[in-house]
C-alpha cells in the first residue's frame, strides 16, 4: 500500500530555547545544556568536505579490485552515505511541548554480481531474503573510522549478494520466463557533482516563541479539543560514490511546519484539519500574517464542520481543488506509472499496455520534474537534483496532450525503456525503486474556476443530480496497485461541499473519495487555471520520500464516495476548566442534561 | 552499608498546601492546576447511572536526555531530548473491586503536558487525559463484571491495598550532562579500540539522562523525585576461525557523568573487552556441558538478574473475560507465588531486598530509591530466609497471600527489587570455590569444570545504535555466557567459546552447592531505555549440575579481504 501524507514522517530533532533559563526547578538545567547539543551539532557538520567522498572511493575501489579476484565477482557496487541533521520543536495550545535534535549518518551500500542482464536483485517469488538488513550509521570525519565500516558492511553485503544471486538463478531456471525480458540494471554515464553541505538554520528559540504564538488561537477555541504544531528543519546531506565513476555531494534543506487541530461532532466524529507550510528557508515558514490567517481559517472551518452534515454515499460529479487534485493524481496515476510496477508479477501493470493510448483528456498533460525548486512563490519539497543512484534528476513527462508517454525510471529498466530518467529514490536503509518527484498536471486550454463551477452544475442537471461535491481540502490518500487486492485508491478529504443546482454551498463531512484509476480517469472533463500546491511525504516500498504535486482544480464527471469511519466515543464529561465553572451530567449517549 | 532515614511523613497531617510551599513557583504552577483538577474530578466527573473514580493519581515525568555515538574517535550518531509527561490513573468501583487486574489493561492514560507552566494549558491537558481515563475505567469495570459473572475465582484479592499516607520530597537533584560531555566521554572511549584491525565493528556510546518525577494520588500520597544516571558502553565484534559471530558490550552506569570511572578506567574497560574477543576468536568450541559451573563474582549477579528478578514480585492473575486468555494468564503467574514458606534455595542462601541502602562497600547502589511509582515508601524485606521463601514484593496491587504494597512498584509490569542483596553463610575464598568446582567436576567423570566471569547483556547493546544494527533484529542478546573457561585440576584455564544456559527451571536455584565469602555488586536497568535500576549484591554462586550448549548458531564466512587497517593495507 502507498501512502500520501501531509504530516511529515522525517526523523525528528530538537533544540531547546535557553530564554527560560532560570525560571523553575522543571526548566533549568535541561534547556541549558540542551542549547549547547545544538551548538555541536552544528559544529560537527562544519568540518565535513567533499574529503568523504575521497575515502568511499578509494575503499570501493580496493574493494571492487579485490573481490574480482572471488569467482563470482561484484560488477557494480555503489556507496551512500546519508547524512541527516535536524532540530524540531513543537507546541500545543500556545505552550512549548518537546524539543529535540538528532544528527545521524546512514551507509546504504548496493553491490550487484551476476551482470547488467541478471543479477541478485531480480525480483524472485517470496522476495528476499537478506540477512541482517537494516539501518546502519557510520561515522565520516575520520578517514580510518570510515574505511573500516565500509570495508566491513561491503564484505556483507557481497556475500548476501551471492547468496541472493544463487537464488535468482534457481528461480529463473525453474520458472517460465518472463513476458518483459529486459536486465536487471542499466548502464548510465558517470555523475560528477559537488556542492557546498548546506547548514540547519534552526533559532529553536524563535522557533518556540512562533510556535506559541501560532497555537495561542486555539487556546482560546473552546470546542478545539487538540491542537499541535510542529516546527522541523531537516539538511540531508548525500555523499555517492559508484564504480561507474560517479561522484556526488549534495546537500538539501528542508524546514516544514504542520499545524493540526481537531474538534468533535456531537455524534462522536473526529474533526481533523491539518494545515503544512514548507520551504527550504526556515524564515518563509514564520510569517506571521500568513500563519495566524491560517490558523484562524482553521478555526472558523473546525467549528463549520461540527455542524456539517453527514453526507451519504454517492456518485456524481464533483470538483477537485488543485490539492486535492495533486493528490489525486499522485494516486491514481503517479503510482501506477512507476516504472518498477509494469514488471513485477505481484503488480497489476495497469498503464503496461496503455502507452500510446489516450487516458485523460488531450488538453492535460503531466509532467515530473525535479529540477522543479518553487511554484508560485510555494517551495517544492519533491525536487531533487541527483537521485539516490547517483543520477541527474530528468524532467519526464508521462502524459502528453492526454496520451501516456512513458513510465519514471530508474536504473531497474523495462522493456522498451532501457534507462533511468533519474527517478531512483529512497528512505535510507532501504532499497531504491522509481518514485515519483514533484507533479505538475499542465492545462492546454483552462477554464476559470466560475466557468469549471458552472460546467459542473451542468452536468449535475444532466446527469439528474440534486447537488455535485466540490471538494476543497485533503490530508492525503492511498492506493493499493497489487494483484492481490483490488487495484484502488483512498482519498481522504477534509473539507467537502455540496454544491446545489441553484449554486448554493454546504459544507458536509465524513466521506472518503474512492475508486478504480482506469475508470475514474476516463470521467476526468477539465480543468481551470487556479494552480495549488501539495508538499507530502509519500511512503512506499523504499521508504518514506518527500513529493510535491502542482495541479489546478479539475471536473470529474463521475466519483465514488464512501462513509469514513467514525469514532463514537462520547465528548469530555465534564466541560473545559477554562470555559465553565458549571458542571453538566452526560449521558451514555454523549447527551448533556 | 548506608542507609536513609524514612521521613516519617505518613503521620503528619498531609495537604497539599504544605507541599506546595517546598516547590518553586513554576512548580506550584503545575501542583495547582493537578491538584484542582483532581478535585474536580472526585467532585464531579460522573458518567450517569455509572460510579464516579474513588481514587485519581497523577504521574508526572519531565525528561531531559542526551546521547552520543562514536567509532575509533569519530562522530557515530547524537540526539538530545526534553520532553514531560502526564499518567493518569483512575480508579471506579471499590478497592474490593474496580476497573483494574482486568485481561491487559491497565487503568492509566498518558499524555504529553507542556514545557512550560501555564495554569491554563496544563488543566486542558490533565483534564482531557483525566476524562479518558475516566472513561476507559468505566468501560473496564463493566467488562470486568461481566467477566466475573460467567466464572467462579476462588480468593480472589481485592484491587487496591489499604496503605498508610506516605509524602517524601527528595532533597537530591540531577541535571543532565552536556551533550559535550557525553561525546567527549563516547570519543575518548572509542579510541580504545584504535590499532585493532581483528575487531571487525566497534563503538562507544554515552549518555545521560535526568527526570523528575512528580507524583500526588487522591489519599494524599506526595512525592517528588529527582532521578538520573549516566551511561558509558563499549561494543565490539569479531569472528572466530570458524566463523562464529563473536559480540560484546559493557556498560558502566553511574548516577552522573562525574562519577563514572575515569577516562583511563573506562578505556581499560574498552581494552579488556578487546582482549577478551581477540581471545575468543581462537576458544575452543564446546558443543554441549553437563556438569558443575562457577558464576564468579558479575556473572553470578548477571546470572541472578536474568532468572531471579522476575521471580520475586508478586502481581495479581488479570481477570478475562476470553477463557484462553484467562489460562494463559493463570499458567504465566510466577511460580514462586505458590511456594510461600518453601524452600527455594538451599539452605545456606537468604535473598533480601532493601532499597533504602545506597551503598555497597563504598559503591553507589543505582538501585536505591525512596519511594515508588504508587507513592509507597521503599522498605526491606526479607524474600529468602536460610532457603526458604518468605515474602515477595508487591505493589499497591494485592495478590493471594499479599495484601500490603512493600513500595516495590518500579513502573515495571511485576513488582521490582531495588537492591537484592544475596548472602550466603560460610562463604568460601576464591581458591576454595575453585577446588569445590573441581571436586564436582570429579564427581561428575569430567577432567574440568566450567567458570563464567561474565554474561553478555542485551540491555547493553541496545542503546548503542552501531551495536544494535550489528546483532540484527532479535539475535544477539539474551542470556549468552560469554568469558566463559575451562577450569583443570592443574589451575590451567582455557578460555571456550560463548555458551547459552539450557532449559534453566526456578528449582535448579536448589542445585547452588557452594558460595563465595567476597561478593560482588552489579548494576542493570530494569528494562531497555528505564531510568530505574536495579543492583544485585551476590557472591559467586557454584551450581552442582547445569546444561550449557554452543552458543555460535550464526557461522558467517570470514572476511574475504582484509580490514583496511590491517598492517600493509
Amino acid at each position: 500500500m502507498l501512502v500520501l501524507k501531509s504530516k511529515p514522517e522525517l526523523m525528528s530533532s530538537n533544540q531547546v530555547d535557553n530564554r527560560r533559563v532560570g525560571r523553575g526547578l522543571f526548566e533549568q538545567l535541561p534547556i541549558r545544556t540542551a542549547g549547547l547539543i545544538w551548538l555541536c551539532m552544528i559544529a560537527s557538520c562544519a568540518h565535513l568536505s567533499a574529503d568523504v567522498l575521497d575515502v568511499m572511493q578509494d575503499e570501493l575501489q580496493r574493494s571492487f579490485e579485490v573481490l574480482q579476484d572471488e569467482r563470482t565477482p561484484p560488477y557494480y557496487i555503489s556507496y551512500e552515505i546519508t547524512q541527516s541533521s535536524s532540530a524540531n520543536v513543537s507546541a500545543s495550545f500556545g505552550e512549548v511541548t518537546s524539543r529535540e535534535n538528532f544528527t545521524s549518518r546512514y551507509l546504504d551500500i548496493d553491490l550487484r554480481v551476476g551482470d547488467y542482464s541478471l543479477d541478485n536483485t531480480h525480483p524472485v517469488q517470496g522476495g528476499t531474503e537478506v540477512p541482517g538488513i537494516g539501518v546502519y550509521t557510520t561515522p565520516i570525519d575520520n578517514a580510518d573510522a570510515l574505511r573500516a565500516t565500509l570495508w566491513y558492511r561491503t564484505d556483507i553485503s557481497y556475500k548476501n549478494a551471492l547468496s541472493q544471486f544463487t537464488r535468482v538463478r534457481n528461480h529463473v531456471q525453474s520458472t517460465v520466463e518472463a513476458d518483459d525480458k529486459s536486465g536487471d540494471f542499466s548502464q548510465v554515464k558517470p555523475s560528477l557533482f559537488q556542492e557546498d553541505i548546506v547548514q540547519l538554520d534552526a533559532d529553536l528559540a524563535q522557533w518556540s516563541r512562533k510556535l506559541e504564538q501560532y497555537t495561542q488561537p486555539f487556546a482560546n477555541s473552546p470546542f478545539v479539543q487538540t491542537n499541535s504544531a510542529s516546527l522541523e528543519g531537516t539538511v540531508e546531506t548525500r555523499w555517492f560514490v559508484n564504480t561507474d565513476g560517479s561522484r556526488v555531494l549534495v546537500s538539501q534543506p528542508y524546514y516544514r511546519m504542520v499545524i493540526s487541530a481537531t474538534a468533535k461532532a456531537d455524534d462522536g466524529m473526529v474533526l481533523t484539519l491539518v494545515r503544512t507550510f514548507d520551504s527550504v528557508n526556515p524564515d518563509q515558514l514564520q510569517e506571521d500574517e500568513k500563519v495566524l490567517s491560517a490558523v484562524n481559517t482553521m478555526i472558523d472551518e473546525l467549528k463549520s464542520l461540527r455542524e456539517a452534515p453527514l453526507v451519504d454515499p454517492y456518485t456524481g460529479p464533483a470538483v477537485l481543488s488543485g490539492r486535492a487534485t495533486g493528490v489525486f493524481l499522485h494516486e491514481i496515476l503517479g503510482h501506477p506509472l512507476e516504472g518498477h510496477r509494469q514488471k513485477s508479477d505481484d503488480e497489476s501493470q495497469t498503464f503496461r499496455k496503455q502507452v500510446g493510448e489516450r487516458v485523460l483528456p488531450e488538453a492535460f498533460t503531466i509532467v515530473f520534474d525535479p529540477s522543479l525548486s518553487a511554484f508560485g512563490g510555494i517551495d517544492l519539497i519533491g525536487g531533487y537534483k541527483f537521485d539516490n543512484e547517483g543520477v541527474e534528476g530528468q524532467r519526464v513527462v508521462v502524459i502528453e496532450n492526454g496520451v501516456l508517454k512513458r513510465f519514471l525510471m530508474s536504473r531497474a529498466p523495462i522493456e522498451g525503456y532501457p534507462e533511468s530518467n533519474g527517478h531512483g529514490r529512497k528512505q535510507f536503509g532501504r532499497s531504491v525503486v522509481a518514485r515519483q518527484s514533484n507533479l505538475l498536471l499542465e492545462v492546454n486550454d483552462p477554464v476559470s474556476p466560475d466557468e469549471l463551477e458552472a460546467m459542473l452544475l451542468e452536468r449535475v442537471e444532466i446527469q439528474d443530480k440534486e447537488f455535485g461535491l466540490y471538494f476543497k481540502d485533503i490530508t492525503g490518500g492511498f492506493t493499493t496497485t497489487q494483484r492481490d487486492s483490488p487495484n484502488a485508491f483512498n482519498i481522504t478529504p477534509v473539507l467537502v461541499y455540496k454544491i446545489y443546482r441553484d449554486g448554493s454551498r454546504e459544507l458536509v463531512r465524513g466521506v472518503n473519495l474512492i475508486g478504480t484509476p482506469l475508470a475514474t480517469l476516463s470521467e476526468v472533463t477539465a480543468a481551470a487555471s487556479d494552480y495549488e500546491v501539495f508538499n507530502g511525504m509519500c511512503g512506499g516500498e523504499s521508504g518514506s520520500v518527500p513529493v510535491s504535486a502542482v495541479a489546478p482544480s479539475v471536473l470529474i464527471s463521475q466519483i465514488e464516495v464512501q462513509k469514513m469511519d467514525i469514532s463514537r466515543d462520547i465528548p469530555p464529561v465534564l466541560p473545559s476548566p477554562l470555559n465553565s465553572s458549571s458542571t453538566q451530567l452526560i449521558d451514555h449517549t454523549g447527551r448533556r442534561q | 552499608m548506608k542507609s536513609w532515614r524514612y521521613c516519617a511523613l505518613a503521620l503528619l497531617p498531609i495537604g497539599l498546601a504544605g507541599h506546595l510551599q517546598a516547590q518553586t513557583d513554576d512548580e506550584d504552577t503545575l501542583l495547582r492546576a493537578l491538584q484542582d483538577e483532581m478535585d474536580r474530578s472526585l467532585a464531579e466527573l460522573q458518567l450517569d447511572e455509572e460510579s464516579p473514580p474513588y481514587f485519581v493519581s497523577y504521574t508526572v515525568i519531565e525528561s531531559s536526555s542526551v546521547a552520543s555515538t562514536y567509532t575509533l574517535g569519530a562522530h557515530n550518531r547524537s540526539a538530545g531530548r526534553r520532553s514531560r509527561s502526564l499518567s493518569v490513573g483512575v480508579r471506579v468501583g471499590t478497592k474490593e473491586l474496580d476497573n483494574t487486574n482486568f485481561q491487559f489493561g491497565g487503568f492509566s492514560a498518558s499524555t504529553s503536558l507542556p514545557l512550560t507552566n501555564s495554569y491554563d494549558e496544563l488543566r486542558r491537558s490533565i483534564w482531557l487525559a483525566t476524562d479518558n481515563a475516566y472513561k476507559q475505567a468505566v468501560s473496564n469495570l463493566s467488562a470486568k463484571r461481566s467477566a466475573l459473572e460467567s466464572q467462579t475465582i476462588e480468593d480472589r484479592p481485592k484491587d487496591f491495598s489499604d496503605e498508610e499516607k506516605f509524602t517524601w520530597i527528595g532533597e537530591e537533584s540531577f541535571t543532565v550532562a552536556s551533550s559535550s560531555e557525553v561525546s567527549s566521554i563516547a570519543k575518548e572511549l572509542s579510541t580504545s579500540f584504535l590499532g585493532q584491525p581483528d575487531l571487525f565493528v566497534s563503538s562507544a556510546t554515552a549518555s545521560s539522562v535526568a527526570t523528575t518525577r512528580l507524583y500526588l494520588d487522591s489519599e494524599g500520597n506526595f512525592h517528588r523525585y529527582e532521578n538520573g544516571y549516566c551511561s558509558a558502553t563499549v561494543f565490539a565484534k569479531t569472528q572466530s576461525a570458524d566463523g562464529a559471530e563473536l559480540q560484546d558490550a559493557t556498560t558502566s552506569y553511574a548516577r552522573r557523568c562525574s562519577e563514572l570511572p575515569d577516562t583511563d578506567a573506562l578505556k581499560q574497560i574498552g581494552f579488556d573487552l578487546a582482549d577478551r574477543l581477540i581471545a575468543q576468536r581462537s576458544a575452543e568450541s564446546l558443543d554441549n556441558y553437563n556438569g558443575p559451573v562457577l558464576f564468579a563474582d558479575v556473572a553470578a549477579a548477571q546470572f541472578l538478574g536474568f532468572q531471579l528478578l522476575s521471580r520475586v514480585g508478586a502481581s495479581p492473575i488479570p481477570v478475562s473475560s476470553n477463557p484462553s486468555m484467562a489460562q494463559s494468564l493463570r499458567r504465566s503467574a510466577n511460580p514462586f507465588m505458590d511456594k510461600l514458606n518453601a524452600r527455594v534455595f538451599p539452605r545456606f542462601i537468604s535473598v533480601v531486598n532493601d532499597p533504602t541502602v545506597t551503598e555497597f562497600e563504598g559503591n553507589t547502589l543505582l538501585g536505591s530509591y525512596h519511594v515508588d511509582f504508587d507513592g509507597m515508601p521503599s522498605r526491606r524485606t526479607e524474600l529468602i530466609t536460610n532457603g526458604m521463601l518468605k515474602s515477595l514484593l508487591t505493589g499497591r496491587a494485592p495478590a493471594k497471600s499479599f495484601d500490603k504494597s512493600t513500595g516495590s512498584n518500579r513502573g515495571f509490569r511485576t513488582p521490582m527489587p531495588g537492591n537484592l542483596f544475596v548472602e550466603a553463610k560460610e562463604g568460601l575464598g576464591s581458591d576454595e570455590l575453585k577446588e569445590e568446582l573441581l571436586t564436582y567436576a570429579s564427581d561428575y567423570g569430567l577432567e574440568y569444570g566450567l567458570i563464567v566471569r561474565k554474561f553478555t547483556n542485551r540491555q547493553d547493546f541496545l542503546g548503542d545504535p552501531v551495536a544494535a544494527g550489528s546483532v540484527g533484529f532479535g539475535g544477539g542478546g539474551g542470556m549468552v555466557a560469554f568469558d566463559v573457561v575451562k577450569l583443570f585440576a592443574d589451575g590451567r584455564e582455557e578460555p571456550v567459546s560463548p555458551m547459552s544456559v539450557s532449559n534453566f527451571v526456578v528449582s535448579f536455584f536448589k542445585d547452588i552447592v557452594s558460595a563465595s565469602e567476597s561478593r560482588t555488586h552489579y548494576d542493570t536497568p530494569i528494562s531497555i531505555g528505564s531510568s530505574s535500576f536495579v543492583s544485585i549484591v551476590t557472591p559467586s554462586l557454584l551450581f552442582e549440575d547445569l546444561s550449557f550448549r554452543s552458543a555460535g548458531e550464526s557461522k558467517p564466512k570470514l572476511p574475504l579481504y582484509p580490514h583496511p587497517l590491517a598492517t600493509g593495507q
